[in-house]
């Protein structure tokens, strides 16, 4: 088994499923409802009998009470394309444990998931542009590939959000249901980026991964506080003062990003990197209908 | 307290450096912030300056400059004035035989103790010349009084038991008179002297039980090629002790179980066919003195002699010869080197190599014999020489005697009518005897003095097997070599020459089997350490400890920086542990 995500872990995850709310434009069969009619048991509808109909389909009842000759339609099951874009600038390596560790561990659980239900699962990792990818595929070997291509992957350089995804959805072809697993700290927008991905129909799920130390940080005394992405750097003289001046900025800032993605109808999960990753899947994934 | 080097106090100003390095960390930390647009903008915390000072008196920065003062200090040399004892002379003696090399119980060999007893010794008088004398059957002095105390540090780090057995007490007198003035003679030993030597202060280094193999020998039995082995063991625990005894030769063996009652000593006689001319007996299991776990014995069997007989047969001489050694007569048509040429009645017309013995005979360049006369009365020239040793001539008739005409310088020994009879010189390097008369014109083959001459010529020319061989000899002790004929060289177990054509006698280091080689072949001779090392038990109860001479006081500067360096060391670990603990508070 890989290191990222033990068995025991995985075996706890194996009553939950993805939950999509629209019906899916996927193409090959799977446990997710398609907005078109197909084979299934649950019925969808009647529609006026054309020929070449199957006249198992035709409902006799109707026919017998108002003359017209009606067939039944049933939901079509399709697969739900998961796709994982995953953070890799240099502030993911911050945190103990890192916060790209973090991230990684995350997205492995969230591959396993997806793929145990029949769903095809990508991985899209990126910094400031995207970085070769493992396009959604079917069944367990994907696996082996994520996992691979998770292990190998080491934070660095910088990103921007709204050009990135916007290279995402040019570069994509179907929608899916998009995770995005990222800090979301970065002075570059983001609401540009997600709009076009739910413009264009894809089901997206923000999941900031902080470092604790980002939420209240411990810093104390004279500070050369320097970003590892841009390299920029600030000095100052950290005391109580300066440290609640942070944290209110960070606090509307969080708040900004969540009335975004609540407007949108975005869940968004805040995923501190003490935070153990089963109460972030079995509780606030599941509080926010993400998984079922 | 005085400072040797106070120069070094200079480097102190390194104090000045710790604490610029400290403040310049302190100043400022480096952190990394994925969110740095969030601090651009904040304010600095003026309250925060106020810590910072208070920060500055930091265990750390404390536990630092002791450090560097400690190791500042340490280079300076201090040293505590103080009085020490003064001999004019201290000699340290210590037995390096075999024995000590036994392992105790502490794990340490009866040398190592002994070693440690001289550094203590010398640690107490600190200022007194020091001489240290390694004791054994090969005693040698490491260090003579002239030298410093780094040099008797050093001999006693280099020094190490060797494979011989005790020095006697008079060679440690002999030793001791020539080592000049000393005040206090210790003798760190596991056996006291068999006599005490006036002024000798013994020191007994104990531990390590031991049982051991003290003799061995090999008996041919009358129907070959049985033999017999007759081994002695000894216990010399306090203990019964079960052991293993087996002898071997290399192809066949035999083996007998052992159960040695405590502090004995018992025989065992162990009969097998035997292949070779090596033995070994060896005990299992091993104990602490392994050097006589395991002995090997070479039975002194008779090495023949190699004769090239040339000219007329005379079966007199030849049966004087047989009697004498074991022979191997060889004639002029065989190759391969002799240990004697004898010539009769012929003019040779070029010497042979090797001794050579004349009998009627002649060789170009050393004697040429011309016409017969009568002989008559013999007379004695040179009635000292070891030839005539046990013989008397004047029983000796000769009828008639051919004239000597030429004859190289030598020493005429027997005359008849002014002619020389015998007569012996050396061609080279090699011995020659002439005996000038023909044989069976005299009565010497009818005397009782004949085989006694002939014996003596044979030992004279080639050196006759001695009576003295052993079956082993001792590692330490010198090895005659008279018994073996015309030695080639002798090597020692490692397979090196440790000595050449001609060679007397040898002294082996080691044990082991040693190969002697001769013109007639090749000997193994076994060499043991001495049984007497088996044994080491006090032989007499030590006098009561002479107190020490009265010794002098002289003034000297005990050195305290190994302690400084220590402390330095110390502050530093603390330094590191405490920075290491606060890390790992922060990252938690």
């Amino acid at each position: 088994m890989d290191p990222l995500i033990d068995e025991a872990f995985l075996r706890r995850l194996a009553h939950l499923r993805f939950f999509a709310r629209g019906r899916r434009r996927g193409h090959l069969a799977g446990a997710h409802a398609s907005p078109r009619a197909g084979m299934s048991l649950e019925f969808a509808d009647y529609r006026d009998y054309s020929v070449g109909d199957d006249f198992r389909y035709i409902d006799w009842n109707i026919v017998g009470r108002l003359d017209r000759v009606l067939v039944k339609t049933f939901v079509r099951e399709v697969d739900l394309p998961i796709v994982l874009l995953l953070d890799l600038s240099a502030s993911m390596r911050l945190g103990h444990p890192s916060k790209g560790v973090y991230a990684a561990r995350l997205a492995a659980a969230l591959a396993y998931l997806g793929l145990r239900e029949y769903d095809r699962v990508g991985l899209y990792p990126f910094t400031d542009h995207l970085l070769p990818a493992i396009p959604p595929r079917q069944g367990m070997s994907q696996m082996a590939h994520i996992l691979g291509a998770l292990n190998h992957l080491s934070p660095g350089g910088r990103t921007s959000f709204d050009d990135i995804l916007t290279q995402y959805v040019g570069q994509s072809r179907e929608s899916g249901l998009v995770f995005l697993l990222s800090d979301l700290l970065s002075e570059g927008g983001y609401a540009d980026g997600i709009s076009r991905l739910l413009y264009r129909g894809d089901e997206v799920v923000v999941i900031q991964i902080v470092d604790p130390q980002e939420l209240h940080p411990a810093l104390a005394g004279p500070s050369r506080l320097t970003d590892p992405e841009t390299q920029r750097h600030v000095d100052l003289s950290v005391g109580d003062r300066a440290r609640a001046q942070y944290e209110a900025r960070l606090t509307a800032y969080l708040d900004a990003l969540r009335a975004f993605l609540l407007d949108r109808r975005v869940p968004y999960l805040l995923a501190p990197t003490d935070l153990p990753l089963e109460q972030l899947i079995h509780e606030r994934m599941r509080a926010q209908g993400v998984l079922q | 307290m005085s400072l040797a080097s106070p120069a070094f106090l200079a480097l102190l100003s390194l104090e000045g450096l710790v604490v610029l390095l400290y403040f310049l960390r302190a100043f400022r930390q480096s952190h990394e912030v994925a969110a740095l647009f969030l601090w651009e903008g904040v304010r600095s915390d003026p309250q925060t300056r106020a810590a910072r000072l208070a920060r500055r008196i930091d265990l750390l920065l404390l536990l630092q400059l002791l450090a560097v003062a400690c190791l500042v200090l340490a280079l300076t040399g201090p040293g505590l004035r103080g009085h020490a004892p003064r001999l004019s002379g201290l000699a340290i003696v210590l037995d390096a035989s075999a024995s000590m090399g036994t392992r105790t119980e502490g794990g340490q060999t009866r040398y190592a103790l002994a070693v440690d007893g001289a550094r203590d010794l010398l640690s107490s008088y600190p200022t007194s010349p020091v001489t240290i004398i390694q004791f054994s059957a090969t005693p040698q002095t490491l260090i003579g009084l002239d030298a410093d105390r780094e040099a008797a540090s050093q001999a006693l780090d280099r020094a190490r038991p060797g494979d011989e057995g005790d020095g006697t007490p008079e060679m440690l007198q002999g030793l001791l008179s020539g080592s000049g003035t000393l005040d206090r003679v210790v003798y760190f030993s596991d056996q006291p002297l068999r006599t005490p030597v006036a002024g000798v202060e013994e020191r007994l280094v104990t531990g390590g039980d031991n049982v051991g193999i003290v003799a061995l020998a090999v008996r041919d039995d009358p129907i070959p090629p049985a033999v017999t082995a007759f081994v002695r063991v000894r216990n010399d625990t306090d203990a019964y002790a079960e052991r293993t005894l087996r002898v071997s030769d290399g192809t066949a063996a035999v083996e007998t179980a052992l159960l040695l009652p405590p502090n004995t000593e018992q025989a065992y006689a162990l009969p097998f066919n035997a292949s070779s001319d090596v033995f070994t007996a060896s005990l299992s299991p091993r104990d602490a003195f392994a050097a006589d776990d395991t002995r090997t014995v070479t039975p002194a069997r008779a090495v023949p002699l190699r004769i090239r007989w040339l000219g007329t047969p005379n079966r007199y001489l030849e049966a004087a010869l047989r009697a004498t050694a074991d022979i191997n007569l060889v004639g002029q048509e065989e190759a391969g080197a002799v240990d004697l040429t004898v010539a009769y009645g012929v003019m040779l017309p070029a010497p042979p190599a090797g001794p050579l013995l004349l009998v009627h005979a002649g060789l170009v360049g050393v004697a040429s014999l011309g016409e017969e006369t009568d002989g008559g009365a013999v007379e004695t020239t040179a009635l000292d020489d070891p030839i005539l040793a046990g013989v008397d001539p004047l029983d000796f008739r000769v009828r008639s005697v051919p004239q000597v005409e030429a004859l190289a310088p030598g020493r005429i020994i027997l005359e008849v009518a002014g002619v020389p009879l015998l007569w012996r010189g050396e061609r080279g390097s090699e011995p020659v005897a002439l005996i000038s008369a023909d044989l069976m014109a005299t009565n010497l083959p009818l005397t009782v003095d004949f085989p006694l001459l002939v014996r003596n010529l044979l030992d004279e020319l080639v050196g006759l097997p001695a009576h003295d061989r052993v079956d082993w000899a001792i590692v330490g002790r010198p090895v005659s070599l008279s018994g073996y004929g015309t030695v080639l060289r002798v090597t020692d177990p490692e397979g090196d020459t440790i000595a050449g054509p001609g060679a007397s006698l040898f002294l082996p280091r080691t044990p082991g089997i040693y190969t002697v080689t001769t013109r007639a072949g090749s000997a193994p001779l076994a060499v043991n350490v001495d049984p007497a090392e088996s044994s080491p038990a006090a032989a007499r109860s030590l006098a009561s400890p002479t107190p020490p001479p009265e010794a002098l006081e002289a003034q000297v500067l005990l050195p305290i920086w190994p302690g400084l360096v220590a402390a330095a060391v110390l502050l530093l670990l603390l330094e590191a542990a405490r920075y290491h603990g606060m890390h790992i508070r922060r990252v938690r």
